[in-house]
């Protein structure tokens, strides 16, 4: 890479000025030279026990080795600049140019190690960095100063922590964050809470202050060269990468929470050094003042802080070295991820492999082995230690090390505590499994077809609705039970919901049933292609066949129901008006019957009894009929089979003093079919005919009772060579109480009786009559007895 | 004076017994056509049927009519008394035993000139058709009797 062969050849170029320069300084092989650091985790820091941690710090202890050089590491949380200035450091290890701004004096190597920053943006965000307004970073010093220089123009937001920066991201509560880059990838891996689902957008920052050199006083130029030089050698054998590589995850949380205490009050750098100067000094009285048992309030303060900020570290490290088979490396979070001490934790083995759920124990053991075999891999397991009982889900990075002859040495981990996410993600799977048994348990049918309308997942249910089972149904269109009709009915509903993300319909479709009957389906069509997940076109039916039958038969029996009441509205009214008539009779000649007994005018006193004794004789038989009338429809006799021939002569039986008085001849058709009837009605309803027959015939009646072929019905008819009806009449005579002459003894009841009767039992009724054919013709269905088919005479018979 | 002539178009013959024997008590003399349905009665006031050729029969002075009438229904006579020209000045008196709002309303709307129902009570009939003759025969001043020829028929 040109960008390497440049850093190459820079570097050798300060290390062979430097090697000029450094006629003045040479190395002194018996001094131990006091390498500073502000503790700037994961570069370099020194840990509660005094002893230095970082990569800069494993990096530059393996370069002065291999120098003979020693190396004291001290704390100056003044910093670089000032710590060079005062001499209170021989060496600093990792720092970019700007350091010669406040200490003109410093030599710097060429750089070793570059920090590089990165802007974390939404994947919306489309306009470059003009766009950006407000821009996030977490509480050191180099990415603020980074935003400030190439994000100028942009509001600078500083977080406590690098996750709460992240999090401002992703919640869009910032425009971006600047961040270092091997924090980004720390996060992509593993991102802060609430932001998995957030895609983030990263665009690396060119800034030259983030090149990192060896800064020193003139006076050991030379060691931070010689140092220098042996970084460059260590490049060359894979010795770095091998130191750098465990390194990589990790994200410096110890540092930021000591940074955070501090900057939270006031966040200037002169606050800061003063708070770190103050905090230093707390922790190393409070570990000397401690062993003096001479505690102070202050000593007090400090240890607690920094108790309570190494035990809120909750990513567990450590480090198992294959050759040596013990943990060379155990982080502070032991106790809180795994249930034991460091101390504990000391052994030989990872004492936590003993707690490994024994479910767990034998994938944990394979992936420990493939990570020994050089492989990166992580596990999820559970464990429970006597300390705490509860047991709890580990995520576990194994990471192995690997040394210059390509062997594995060492095993490098990181562990954290998710058993709150497992219990989630427990909790969510249970949830998805309820919701399964839901669709398969339920009585709608949910179907899932692709873009092409093929069934990719039917629900169970489908069986009980259309007869198919689900097996069956996977793979077929899924309009496939629709009838035909239906889907060219609501086609460009259809298609635009098929074409249309996010579109729907709701339609009611007809479906055949693997029996072949029709069944009403609710159908809601959705177009969920673009949600994920799903994927696809979601049919949800509910068979509403019964509903829409129920529906139907409502509203027939509605308006049978009104019919029905508006009849007997109809006969109210007309009963009320016609049984009036012969009480109105009465009483008008009662009172003249009065009058005539008073006078003694017999006379005129029998003639008006005549009427009277008339009228109330009409009376008596209207009242008969229409309570005969009205009994048609309360008193159901059973049905049978019986001869309409029969019924005839039956009826003729019953008229015989009648039809023998006025001389009248009747025919009966002795082969009509057998009828399906209550035998005591149709005997009525011939009887009715007969006499009306009879009633209105001039001379010689001549009755014919018959069938006849309408297309399929049998036609019965009743006819007459009598006077005939005219054809404006026609429906109106069977109309109650009405009558074509007023002279006629009739009440007017007979033929709405007939009309009932016919109706009652689903059969019909006309009359036909008209000035060419004399007479009249009564014609009427009724239900047919069961009859055999009717048996075809072929030619050859 | 001259008599007057009624039309009644009622199908009992027993309640127009009773009306020809109260209308308009001893006061008013009158000549009483009584018809049994809507056809004839139609058909005395156009002289067709059994009328035909009647040219001396005198238009009605009034015409009762019941509504509950055999063939043609004492509303569709009404309608066409009301809707021809040559009949359409003739009072028309609705005598019924209905006393249904509908019917009523009915006959009003086609113009009826008068609507009574018939009193099941025998002296409240003779004082209601005592006073309707006398109203309608002596002291209502009808159409009819102003042509300048009384008795001609105004159908000619």
């Amino acid at each position: 890479m040109p960008g390497s062969q440049r850093f190459l050849a820079a570097a050798l170029a300060a290390g062979f000025i430097a090697a000029l320069i450094g006629c003045r300084s040479v190395i002194d092989r018996n001094k131990t030279y006091r390498i500073g650091t502000d503790n700037s985790l994961p570069y370099h820091a020194l840990n509660e026990q005094g002893r230095p941690e970082g990569f800069a710090v494993d990096v530059l202890e393996a370069a002065a080795r291999r120098a003979g050089v020693r190396l004291e590491w001290v704390l100056a949380t003044e910093g670089p600049g000032p710590a060079i200035n005062s001499g209170a450091v021989d060496l600093w290890p990792a720092v970019g140019p700007a350091v010669t701004q406040r200490s003109p004096s410093a030599h710097l190597t060429a750089p070793w190690i570059r920090n590089s920053y990165a802007l974390v943006a939404r994947r919306d965000l489309k306009g470059g960095f003009g766009e950006i307004r407000t821009i996030a970073t977490g509480p050191f010093l180099m990415p603020q100063r980074v935003a400030s220089l190439l994000l100028a123009h942009a509001g600078q937001v500083v977080f406590p922590s690098r996750d709460e920066a992240w999090r401002a991201v992703c919640e869009n509560k910032v425009d971006g964050a600047i961040l270092e880059i091997r924090v980004i990838q720390f996060f992509s891996i593993q991102p802060p809470g609430g932001c998995s689902e957030q895609p983030l957008r990263v665009t690396g920052l060119d800034y030259p202050g983030s090149n990192l050199s060896i800064a020193a006083p003139p006076k050991s130029a030379a060691v931070a060269d010689a140092l220098r030089d042996e970084i460059e050698k260590m490049v060359e054998s894979r010795e770095l990468s091998a130191i750098l590589e465990p390194w990589a995850y990790y994200n410096a949380d110890d540092a930021q929470l000591i940074y955070r205490e501090n900057l939270n009050r006031r966040n200037t750098l002169l606050a800061y050094i003063i708070a770190g100067v103050l905090l230093a000094a707390g922790v190393l009285s409070a570990l000397q003042w401690r062993r003096n048992h001479l505690l102070s309030k202050a000593a007090v303060d400090a240890e607690q802080r920094l108790k309570r900020i190494l035990s809120s570290i909750q990513e567990v490290v450590w480090s198992y070295s294959l050759s040596d088979q013990k943990l060379s490396y155990v982080s502070s979070a032991v106790e809180a991820v795994y249930g034991c001490t460091r101390e504990e934790s000391g052994g030989k083995s990872p004492p936590w492999r003993e707690w490994i759920h024994p479910e767990d124990r034998d994938s944990f053991e394979k992936t420990f082995r493939r990570a020994a075999a050089g492989d990166a891999v992580s596990i999820e397991y559970r464990i429970r230690s006597p300390q705490r009982p509860q047991p709890r889900w580990i995520l576990e990075r194994l990471t192995p090390v690997i040394d210059s002859s390509g062997a594995v040495t060492r095993i490098d981990a990181a562990a954290m505590d998710v058993t709150a996410r497992m219990e989630a993600e427990l909790a969510r799977k249970a949830g998805e499994e309820r919701f399964r048994k839901l669709i398969e348990k339920g009585t709608d049918v949910i179907a899932l077809a692709d873009a092409e309308g093929r069934i990719v997942f039917i629900s169970p249910s489908v069986a009980d609705f259309i007869g198919y089972n689900h097996e069956e149904m996977s793979g077929l269109p899924v309009l496939q039970c629709i009838l035909p009709e239906d889907v060219q009915a609501h086609q460009s509903e259809i298609q635009s919901v098929f074409r249309t993300p996010g579109a729907y319909a709701n339609l009611e479709l007809r479906v055949r049933h693997k029996d072949g009957s029709i069944r009403i389906a609710e159908c809601r069509f959705r177009n969920l292609t673009n949600i994920e997940g799903v994927g696809g076109i979601v049919v949800n039916s509910r068979d509403i066949t019964e509903r829409r039958q129920a529906e139907q038969d409502k509203g027939r029996l509605i308006d049978e129901l009104e019919a029905r009441n508006a009849e007997l509205e109809r006969f109210a009214y007309t009963v009320s008006h016609d049984l009036k008539s012969p009480l109105i009779t009465i009483r008008g000649y009662l009172g003249f019957i009065e009058e005539a007994a008073e006078k003694g005018d017999m006379e005129q006193c029998r003639a008006d009894l005549t009427r009277l004794r008339h009228a109330s004789g009409k009376m008596e038989r209207m009242l008969g009929e229409l309570l005969e009338l009205s009994r048609v429809g309360l008193v159901a006799h059973p049905k049978e089979k019986v001869s309409f021939s029969k019924l005839a002569r039956e009826a003729a039986a019953l008229l015989k003093g009648e039809l023998d008085a006025s001389n009248a001849r009747l025919e009966i058709d002795a082969a009509m079919p057998d009828v399906f009837v209550d035998p005591g009605r149709i005997v009525q309803v011939l009887q009715n005919l007969i006499e009306n027959a009879v009633k209105f015939s001039e001379s010689k009646p001549v009755i014919k009772i018959g069938v006849g072929d309408d297309d399929v019905t049998p036609v019965f008819f009743v006819k007459d060579n009598g006077i005939g009806i005219e054809p404006q009449y026609h429906s109106r005579i069977f109309e109650l109480f009405e009558k074509l002459d007023p002279q006629s003894e009739g009440t007017g009841i007979g033929l709405s009786l007939v009309r009932r009767i016919i109706e009652m039992h689903g059969g019909k009724i006309w009359v036909e009559s008209n000035e060419e054919a004399e007479g009249s013709t009564f014609c009427f269905t009724l239900p047919l007895a069961a009859v055999a088919p009717p048996v075809n005479f072929s030619e050859g018979l | 004076m001259a008599t007057s002539t009624v039309l009644l178009v009622e199908d009992d013959e027993n309640h127009a017994e009773l009306i020809r024997r109260h209308l308009g008590g001893h006061r008013v003399r009158f000549d009483l056509i009584h018809v049994t349905d809507g056809e004839e009665a139609i058909d005395y006031l156009l002289r067709k049927g059994n009328f035909q050729g009647l040219d001396a029969s005198p238009a009605p002075q009034v015409i009762l009519l019941d509504l509950r009438l055999p063939r043609i229904d004492g509303l569709e006579v009404l309608r066409f008394i009301k809707t021809e020209e040559t009949l359409r000045l003739i009072p028309v008196v609705i005598i019924s035993s209905s006393a249904a709002e509908k019917d009523v309303r009915d006959s009003y709307r086609l113009n009826a000139n008068g609507y009574v129902v018939k009193p099941l009570d025998f002296k409240e009939f003779r004082s209601l058709m005592k006073e309707l003759g006398i109203y309608w025969l002596d002291w209502n001043q009808s159409a009819s009797l102003a042509s300048p020829k009384p008795g001609q028929s105004p159908l000619q």
